[in-house]
């Protein structure tokens, strides 16, 4: 797996950790007919593990972004950044293998298209 | 809205093979994505799990997730004859899945909103085992809108 790949499921985690983190926010899940546990007991070792797979100047990057924006990762579709909304450079496409960063909000981005 | 007009034909198996749930939670997914990002997803879902199962009882799951990796909400559904072990809150067998993944960006709350839409459709579904009469993916989508019909004439 690549390292995009490892930051897109961190992202997610992260999400889930968020959506469920508090008691109230489960409230809403519970309510439906779901038992959800609170995830910072069940998940925060499977996040140390996680973020262990991803390089340290990489997450730090992740982590500041994270801080900043709230969400570290954008979306590229259509050549357009799902961060910013702002029309990336074509060349930076042919790069899509590359962890890349939007110029504009400086988001991680990933071509989902 | 309705939820059976977010249905599509393709992601609907009337006849799951897997048994456990690491494996139905992977084929489900493979009618969505495929390749590395179904392995991600895959792992959110299967972290979700393990915060408590989505298997809300009476042979129902609604595994579900958000991912980075959708940018609409993307249903699968699976059904299982044998039944699957879901370690459900009841503890019976699962033969009755949804499976959910919605983009993060969710204006309108709308994985909430179908969440809890499945499960009231589900409780009807399961009544008579009428989930099990479908013979293909289109008569499934046809009994999901009878029912919701019936559903919201009753509200």
């Amino acid at each position: 797996m690549r390292e995009i790949e490892y930051l897109i499921m961190l992202h997610d985690l992260d999400l889930l950790l968020k959506e469920l983190g508090t008691p109230e926010s489960r409230k809403s899940f519970q309510s439906i007919g779901f038992k959800i546990k609170d995830p910072q007991k069940g998940l925060t070792k499977a996040r140390e593990k996680l973020a262990k797979k991803i390089p340290k100047p990489l997450l730090d990057r992740y982590e500041r972004i994270q801080k900043r924006y709230d969400r570290a990762l954008a979306p590229v579709i259509g050549g357009i950044c799902y961060g910013c909304f702002i029309r990336l450079p074509l060349e930076m496409s042919s790069k899509r293998e590359e962890i890349q960063t939007c110029p504009n909000c400086g988001r991680i981005i990933y071509w989902l298209d | 809205m309705s939820f059976s007009s977010l249905l599509k034909s393709e992601r609907i198996n009337l006849s799951l093979r897997s048994k456990k749930k690491e494996s139905v939670i992977k084929e489900l997914v493979g009618l969505i994505k495929v390749g590395k990002d179904a392995e991600v997803i895959i792992s959110t879902l299967i972290k979700r799990e393990q915060l408590g199962s989505t298997g809300i009882g009476r042979g129902v799951a609604i595994p579900h997730c958000r991912s980075l990796l959708v940018d609409r909400l993307e249903i699968a559904v699976g059904r299982s004859q044998g039944g699957i072990d879901f370690d459900s809150i009841d503890k019976k067998p699962v033969h009755l899945l949804f499976l959910i993944i919605a983009p993060p960006q969710d204006p309108g709350n709308q994985y909430l909103l179908t969440l809890g839409r499945i499960v009231q459709l589900s409780k009807e579904m399961v009544k008579k085992k009428i989930f099990m009469e479908p013979k293909t993916p289109k008569d499934f989508i046809k009994l999901v809108a009878r029912i919701e019909k019936v559903i919201d004439r009753g509200r």
